[in-house]
């Protein structure tokens, strides 16, 4: 048997549906946005949007919707997940303790019925009598809200009409009236059905309107007294009421399709609409008094107001800002403004929100050979393309950069006593520069009371408008005033002072034995303790713990030879605890520092290495001793602080910021190559920066938001498709997608993006036809109708293109342009044969809609080099190449339901030398050793072989389960991963040791889990360094995956005990973490497709276990007493899970 | 797999006479923009636009309830089909109409009658 545990890294950021209320309280107004299977809460405040609290649902949302009870004074939210789980949900409470009340849950599936192709549809009357859900083709299901009802029963009503495309509940009728569109062999028509709760059926239809537009999809009911409903469709908008009906066709919506809408006023006069292209549009109802004062509808006008994120929802906040919510893109806060910009835009964006969905392809790739890798993603589509960097660690954006060579240390001070830093004062051996910084400006200059001829050890502004130098020499006090010295202290002894501490009102000193307490006075420093140590001290710290603390009771020391490090009593410098660290590494960066409330001590040692304690500051005395493995060189360790927290940055070859989240510390790598002295800067030109230095210069920067992965954005403006890293050259090949609109010049692109930006474009040889125009960097490519069909005008063609991308600038170097109608499917980078180039190889095919599958296409091999993309050859193949791997130097390609191989000959031409037809559609492709692993359309996974002396393939095994493929990967020789298009992944064993044909010939299935999200890829290679700290977790192997909804995540496998206790934990935790919406966590992670459904078996639930580290302790302890091991045991067990992500 | 090609048009000259009208009726937009609703006036007021367009990535602090709520109530889905219930409606229905036509039947005395004749007698 195999175990695997599978855990999201990076959570799902697609919005799918989002919600503005009166949610935590009558008074908040909030914003509710739905993420797959999660919700995050917002509340509106002055200063924007407050992330509340983030809710995780056992099922992926299909609609939620607000609504209000009458006689209520807040709104409940209305859920119902894909799996047909539906939920109200309350929030009580106040601030950080908010309960989420699941007022009403149940199942509303049926055991028949044909789950409708436009989706789950559900909405709630304007009264909130009922919530409607349109579920299955045929059927209405209705749900009565009755308050003192224990059960609220789901009714089906029988509705003649089949295909629905969108229903509504009218506002300001007796009884709750449904309107609706619908299709039928005729077109589209809008009908009302008023509902008669007692005989459960629909009574009658109060009006309809026939055949409005054929693409009509969207229904906006207009609330009372206005009443009725706008009907959007793809190039009219029509408001009716029974009565008055009122039709534009507005131009301006007719270039992309609405998809969404936001009603502003509560009166319902104005809207705002939201197309596939990204337009902001609002729509306004004129309206003209009849003769009995009633208001009707007289015209409606529709104003572009922008562009925005490809919209998937939009939801109106306050004030004039609107959150947009993108599948496609980063989701958006943006604001109208009354007045136009020089764009003619009336849309400000105040904020974005990363979102990497959907990811349709990545690499692993370890840019920085740091010995970890990152990710780069296909992430988003169309305008909202892009490539995403994502890697495990912090950012540092570089502000500005100074060549100094050999800095010894750093300090910033605010010499002139204001509230920002205005210098840096900089230690060389035997020397001190002092810069001051004078807004982007940096010059040297000089403090009369500080001295230059020695190297400086501590530096920094102190207590009663004081600055203070610590030399090799003396300690050094020098009014802000003055500038000028007026207090300076020499160690009694002729010895040179070695290491040093300081805060702003005490300092320590050591000349090696001695140790030495002062305290700093006005004008003064005084001489408080001393005392001599049985070794020489080789680091010390004296940081104030606790917020606003300006004095420390304690001092932390680290030693020579006996290698330990001990914590002093001031003012006595009694010991009152003494640690010895083993080995024979001495400490060199001794600090003491809260986190997040909890008192911490880290001893930095000579080896990279780091022992780090809690600390109890009363007591002076260490606990918890743990371990990690910064980097390989001395490490120093300095405070910052960033968003009102604590954080370590350890200075070494591989720098690291230490912080804690979740009561645990994180240790986050930094993007940087080396650091060896970092201070903070809070400069007017620099504000909350960081200077840091490394052998040869100093830059200041700021640094991210804390945070374990770190994305960065390419915008490519177009859809990218597949990626490929090609280490040899250092670039990225990465197949995109754009369009292009066929009109009086010919083809041209919709708006300029990667491929049209680039300098160096070529084109496939029947397209080299097609007269090229070149202006300003932009590329228009014009149709003289030779050979293939031009398309008709107005027409959008989609044009597939191989570019070329650096790995360090993303600069986008060369773009290869394919024909029309060719569709680039798959891109790998390799070597071929004894052939020394790496090339990269793209399977294209020829798409005709006429044909049910492709017929045609091509294997294009390109070689960078020089700064130019070749095509070095081209292979006519009789179909769609759908994926390509490299196996022992020859090409497999997937090929329409082949798989093949191609040999490369020594004239450069690929030759089949063999092929293997077993399938439907062969989509996927992984090799390992001689094996081959092919993923079907339908047919799950086939195990290869290829015989190297009869030169064929043999299939080995195969996965006789009916599953439709979305990607595969081998996880040893044996166990092969799979995902298949209902969201489940499962993996699948094959046993060579069986006694027949016919048992070795099939793979079993030994493990099934439901994700709750489309796996698009597979990749092998980890987030993480792959040294740090001592991972005692027994986690073998790591496969990371991308999804739809933007989730990244990771599956390793892990031996059957450790996969039986974390059973018995999950299986804990799924009964002491109550489900929100009340659905089973066996129900959710069950593998469940249209045609069955099994329990989840052979993974551990990640993402459950990892939530035990968020638990109360109390809860934490009855978790761990009912499963007979301590807190601290499990809590470690936990923790180290975590740091596998 | 279906590779369909969206067939849409583009009216170019549309979207210039669109244009043109946007500019003349630019003022218009205002008018729609003007007045939009609040819900607290203070809301937004003090976001930092100079910060410009900013990209955020804090999180909320996810909920982890472990305090059981009892269910206030249950959402029960109707188990029978709609054919049943049909059959039945239209049997209740059915039913309904003939006592109707029966009452007048059931006023009427009934058919069968005491034995009057001798058969009583042979047990005298």
């Amino acid at each position: 048997m195999a175990y695997h545990y599978v855990v999201t890294a990076h959570k799902p950021t697609a919005v799918t549906a989002c919600v503005t209320g009166n949610f935590t309280s009558s008074s908040d107004l909030n914003l509710i946005v739905a993420k797959n299977n999660r919700l995050d809460i917002f509340l509106v405040t002055p200063e924007g949007l407050r992330p509340i609290k983030e809710i995780g649902l056992y099922g992926k949302v299909a609609v939620m919707k607000l609504f209000r009870p009458q006689h209520e004074k807040k709104d409940l939210l209305f859920i119902v997940t894909y799996r047909y789980n539906a939920m109200i949900l309350e929030c009580v409470g106040d601030g950080d303790n908010l309960d989420i009340i699941t007022k009403a849950h149940g199942n509303v599936a049926d055991r028949i019925g044909k789950p409708s192709e436009t989706g789950i549809l559900a909405v709630i009357d304007p009264k909130a009598r009922v919530i409607g859900l349109r579920l299955y083709d045929g059927l209405f299901k209705i749900i009565q809200l009755e308050k003192d009802n224990y059960e609220l029963k789901a009714t089906n009503f029988r509705m003649d009409e089949l295909q629905v495309h969108d229903v509504e509940f009218l506002h300001g009728c007796a009884n709750p009236t449904l309107i609706l569109i619908h299709q039928d062999v005729n077109g589209r028509h809008v009908k009302t059905h008023e509902i008669s709760l007692r005989e459960k059926e629909f009574v009658k239809t109060p009006w309809r309107q026939d055949n409005v537009e054929t693409e009509a999809s969207i229904i906006i009911p207009v609330p009372s007294p206005l009443s009725g409903a706008i009907i959007i469709g793809q190039e009219s908008i029509l408001y009716h009421d029974g009565i008055t009906s009122v039709v534009v066709a507005p131009p301006v919506i007719k270039q992309s399709t609405i998809t969404c809408f936001a009603r502003v006023d509560p009166s319902g006069l104005r809207y705002l609409l939201g197309d596939m292209a990204g337009h902001l549009f609002m729509l306004f109802l004129e309206t003209e008094s009849r003769g009995d004062a009633q208001e009707i509808v007289k015209d409606l006008k529709v104003e572009m107001l922008g562009e925005i994120a490809i919209p998937e929802c939009i939801t109106y906040l306050d004030n004039g800002v609107l959150f947009i919510g993108s599948r496609l893109g980063d989701s958006q806060l943006v604001k109208l403004n009354t007045k136009g910009d020089e764009n003619g835009s009336y849309v400000t964006v105040m904020e974005t929100f990363t979102n990497l969905s959907p990811i349709l392809d990545m690499c692993v790739v370890d840019l920085e050979r740091q010995n970890q890798g990152q990710l780069v993603t296909c992430s988003g589509a169309f305008k909202e393309g892009s490539l995403r960097i994502i890697r495990n660690g912090i950012g540092i954006q570089e502000h500005a950069s100074i060549d100094l060579l050999g800095i010894k240390g750093m300090w910033a001070l605010k010499a002139n006593g204001g509230k920002l830093d205005d210098t840096l004062v900089l230690a060389f051996v035997g020397q001190t520069r002092i810069l001051s910084l004078n807004g982007e400006e940096v010059e040297e200059t000089d403090i009369p009371g500080f001295t230059s001829e020695h190297q400086t050890f501590f530096c920094g502004n102190v207590a009663h408008d004081q600055l203070i130098q610590i030399t090799p020499i003396s300690v050094r006090l020098v009014s802000i005033q003055s500038k000028t010295l007026v207090s300076e202290w020499k160690p009694p002894t002729e010895k040179n002072i070695i290491v040093v501490a300081c805060n702003s009102t005490q300092l320590i000193v050591s000349t090696g034995n001695q140790l030495y307490y002062l305290e700093i006075y006005p004008n003064e420093l005084i001489l408080k303790g001393e005392t001599v140590l049985d070794v020489e001290v080789s680091c010390l710290d004296i940081s104030p713990l606790g917020d606003n603390a300006t004095s420390s009771d304690i001092v932390a020391v680290g030693l020579w030879t006996d290698i330990s490090a001990r914590i002093l009593k001031l003012p006595s410098l009694t010991e009152s605890h003494k640690e010895l660290l083993g080995g024979d590494i001495m400490p060199r960066s001794i600090l003491m520092a809260t986190f997040e409330g909890h008192d911490y001590l880290l001893c930095a040692l000579g080896d990279g290495s780091m022992y780090y304690f809690s600390l109890q500051k009363e007591l002076g005395t260490l606990r918890d001793k743990k371990k990690v493995t910064l980097g390989t060189q001395p490490t120093i360790l300095r405070t910052f602080r960033s968003l009102n927290s604590t954080n370590v940055f350890a200075c070494s070859d591989r720098p690291t910021v230490i912080y804690s989240s979740n009561h645990k510390l994180v240790f986050s790598n930094v993007n940087l190559k080396e650091v060896n002295q970092m201070c903070s800067l809070n400069a007017e030109a620099y504000p909350d920066s960081l200077a840091l230095a490394t052998a040869t210069s100093v830059t200041i920067g700021t640094i991210d938001e804390i945070q374990k992965l770190h994305i960065r954005t390419i915008p490519l403006q177009e859809s990218p498709r597949r990626i490929a890293y090609q280490e040899s050259s250092q670039v990225f090949g990465v197949l995109t997608c754009r369009i292009d609109i066929q009109d009086s010049t010919g083809l041209n692109p919709v708006r300029q993006s990667a491929s049209t930006m680039t300098q160096a474009v070529t084109v496939s040889s029947s397209v080299a036809t097609l007269a090229m125009s070149k202006c300003s960097g932009s590329s228009s490519v014009t149709t003289t109708t030779t050979g293939g069909l031009a398309p008709e005008y107005g027409q959008e063609v989609e044009i597939h293109n191989l570019l070329v991308i650096d790995q360090n600038t993303f600069e986008v170097l060369a773009a290869h342009q394919f024909m029309q109608q060719e569709y680039a499917m798959s891109l790998i980078s390799c070597h071929l044969g004894n052939d020394p180039n790496t090339y990269f190889i793209v399977g294209t095919a020829t798409v005709n809609p006429e044909e049910s599958e492709p017929k045609q296409g091509r294997i294009v091999i390109f070689q960078w080099n020089d700064n130019k993309l070749t095509q070095i050859s081209e292979k006519e193949i009789k179909g769609a190449c759908y994926s390509l791997g490299e196996f022992n130097g020859k090409l497999l390609a997937n090929i329409n339901s082949t798989v093949r191989l191609f040999e490369w000959t020594a004239e450069k031409e690929l030759r089949l030398e063999c092929s293997h037809f077993n399938n439907i559609v062969s989509l996927y492709l992984k090799t390992k050793g001689d094996f081959i692993l092919v993923g079907d359309l339908m047919r799950s996974m086939t195990l290869l072989q290829y015989k190297t002396m009869e030169g064929s393939f043999e299939e080995i095994a195969r996965d006789y389960n009916p599953n439709w493929m979305t990607a595969i990967e081998f996880l040893d020789d044996d166990i092969f991963l799979g995902a298949e298009n209902c969201y489940n992944m499962f993996v699948c064993q094959k046993d060579s040791a069986a006694t027949t044909d016919e048992e070795r010939s099939q793979m079993n299935q030994v493990g099934h889990f439901h994700v709750g999200d489309m796996i698009n890829v597979f990749r092998h290679g980890s987030l993480v360094m792959q040294n740090v700290g001592e991972i005692s977790t027994p986690t073998r192997g790591c496969v990371l995956f991308g999804t739809v909804g933007g989730a990244i995540g990771l599956v390793t496998q892990i031996g059957a005990n450790f996969y039986e206790s974390l059973r018995d934990l999950q299986n804990k935790l799924a009964f002491t973490i109550k489900s929100v919406g009340r659905i089973e966590h066996s129900f959710w992670r069950a593998f469940h497709t249209d045609i069955k459904t099994e329990n989840s078996e052979g993974f551990i639930d990640g993402d459950l276990i990892e939530s035990f580290l968020d638990l109360s302790p109390e809860k934490m302890k009855e978790v761990a007493d009912s499963l007979g091991v301590t807190v601290e045991d499990l809590i470690k067990t936990v923790e180290d899970l975590t740091r596998i992500h | 797999m279906s590779m369909s090609v969206i067939n849409r048009f583009i009216h170019v000259r549309d979207s210039l006479d669109f244009l043109h009208k946007f500019v003349i009726f630019f003022q218009s937009v205002a008018k729609f923009l003007a007045g939009l609703p609040s819900f607290n006036e203070n809301n937004f007021s003090k976001f930092h636009v100079d910060s410009g367009n900013r990209s955020s990535s804090k999180r909320p602090s996810v909920y982890i309830p472990t305090k059981d709520y009892p269910a206030e109530q249950i959402i029960v889905t109707e188990k029978t089909s709609i054919l049943l219930k049909y059959m039945q409606q239209h049997w209740d229905k059915k039913n309904s109409t003939k006592k109707r036509e029966v009452t007048p039947i059931d006023q009427e005395p009934s058919r069968k009658r005491a034995r009057m004749d001798g058969s009583r007698n042979i047990l005298d």
